[in-house]
């Protein structure tokens, strides 16, 4: 999504108490930040009130908010960081490497036609087959776009650690998805 | 792996739970409740217009008898025991406790917040005062309002709030729930959780007014139990068949034995009173 100006004087006015630019704020970007919250807990109740409490704070501190260059970037960040501190208060920050499963004979069945939903199914089964470790590692570094040493840095491993379960996931995501992937192009273009 | 592999494996998870779409409309009410509290906390803040909302929305405080009250050893413990007992506090809130109920006040009352302690049931009708909230907190659970009326009990179970004006918050853990008037939330075993209580059943101890709309069995009971403090010993056949087969009646101050003997002729069950135990009574029989 492309940066406007709008979103930063919407900053700028909300530094200066005006709920209106919150609301605006909220209403442009809490389902984004909801989405990448629930990616990282698989839990829409609980990916709300992390976001919730985010936007909540966002008022509070309104008087003392730093300069925002990116206001969207920020918050996205925000989402994420709640997230994994959520994670980490409640001791489910995954404490070892995790055994893969095995992939469902299911999952390739080849089907002539997949449809769009039911790709969709297997790319969140494939993803949720993960062990939550290697799980969060690929979401973070691949559709959050965290960079690795900061991914290393929350989940309490090292750098090493966080490429290895890269290739992993890579790995198993490949089998479990080889059927999808050869369908991909004529169903998401 | 070859690059272009992970590139198409990256394209597919671009897709990963996005079929999760959160209500933008819900969260922005949620957000401005909680702001409010924010505020209300600190007053010396400015506020937003959201405010002056919240205060028009309070309630008037309907004009009440109020009785002389002697307070015990302890002026911040209010107590009723046989009878119902009305009070009004110093920040004009009235309270009617319902029999054998307790309220603790905070020592720092009508400071900056009011905050109470319930063992028991009592009608509360709260003076609006956007900068002092008006707390009902028992350790786990926490109801939260500005100026509103409703009925709340509390036992080991939980907390149970009816609203009949106004808005209330019912907080448990990190969760909260919004309740409007006519509607019923409960925190019970750990969960949150409303429904509509489109006849305030449960102020009936208070208002003598009970009216039952199809109403199923087992809701009947829990009404009938909280408006006449009964209890039920149930001790019915297997299959009774009485769980749907819902019941409509209207109850003005009418004695529990004529209501029970509307019940036993509606559903063809026997109840009866436990002997040796007050306000007990045993429910018998099927409704086949």
């Amino acid at each position: 999504m492309q940066q406007t100006t709008s979103d930063l004087q919407l900053f700028e006015r909300l530094r200066q108490g005006e709920s209106q630019a919150l609301d605006a704020l909220f209403r442009q970007y809490y389902a984004d930040c909801c989405r990448s919250a629930e990616r990282i807990l698989r839990d829409p109740a609980a990916a709300e009130d992390v976001v919730q409490e985010l936007f909540l704070n966002l008022w509070k501190k309104r008087n003392t908010l730093p300069q925002i260059d990116e206001p969207r970037a920020y918050l996205l960040r925000s989402a994420r960081n709640r997230s994994l501190n959520w994670l980490r208060d409640r001791s489910k920050m995954p404490q070892t490497d995790g055994e893969l499963p095995d992939i469902p004979t299911a999952a390739n069945q080849p089907t002539s036609q997949l449809e769009l939903n039911e790709l969709q199914a297997r790319v969140d089964a494939a993803i949720d087959s993960l062990p939550e470790r290697c799980r969060l590692v690929y979401v973070l570094c691949r559709l959050e776009e965290m960079p690795r040493d900061e991914v290393a840095q929350k989940l309490g491993i090292s750098v090493k650690t966080v490429e290895n379960q890269m290739t992993r996931a890579y790995k198993f995501l490949r089998q479990y998805l080889s059927v999808a992937l050869l369908l991909t192009p004529t169903i998401w273009p | 792996m070859i690059n272009h592999q992970r590139a198409d494996i990256d394209k597919l998870a671009q897709h990963y739970r996005t079929n999760y779409e959160p209500c933008v409309d819900d969260g922005l009410t949620k957000l401005h409740a909680r702001m409010a509290h924010v505020d209300i906390a600190k007053p010396k803040k400015a506020r937003p217009a959201i405010f002056q909302l919240a205060a028009a929305l309070a309630l008037i405080v309907a004009a009440l008898a109020v009785w002389k009250f002697a307070f015990a050893e302890d002026p911040n413990l209010l107590y009723a025991e046989a009878e119902t007992r009305q009070v009004t506090l110093e920040d004009g809130s009235q309270i009617l406790l319902n029999h054998h109920t307790s309220i603790q006040l905070d020592e720092n009352f009508n400071d900056t917040e009011r905050r109470v302690k319930i063992d028991g049931e009592a009608f509360f009708q709260v003076a609006s005062d956007p900068l002092r909230p008006f707390i009902i907190d028992n350790g786990k659970s926490v109801v939260r309002v500005v100026g509103t009326a409703f009925n709340l009990s509390q036992d080991e179970k939980g907390f149970i709030v009816e609203v009949s004006e106004g808005l209330v918050e019912l907080h448990h853990g990190t969760d909260f729930i919004e309740l409007g008037p006519k509607q019923c939330g409960m925190v019970q075993n750990d969960r949150l959780s409303s429904m509509d209580a489109p006849h305030l059943n449960r102020h009936a101890w208070r208002t003598g007014q009970i009216v039952f709309e199809d109403t199923a069995f087992g809701k009947v009971l829990a009404d009938l139990s909280s408006a006449y403090r009964v209890k039920w010993n149930m001790q019915l056949s297997p299959n009774h068949g009485c769980t749907n087969l819902g019941f409509t009646a209207r109850f003005n101050d009418d004695p529990i034995e004529e209501v029970i003997v509307a019940i036993e002729r509606h559903y063809g069950l026997d109840i009866t009173p436990v002997s040796g135990q007050e306000n007990r009574y045993s429910i018998t029989g099927s409704c086949r």
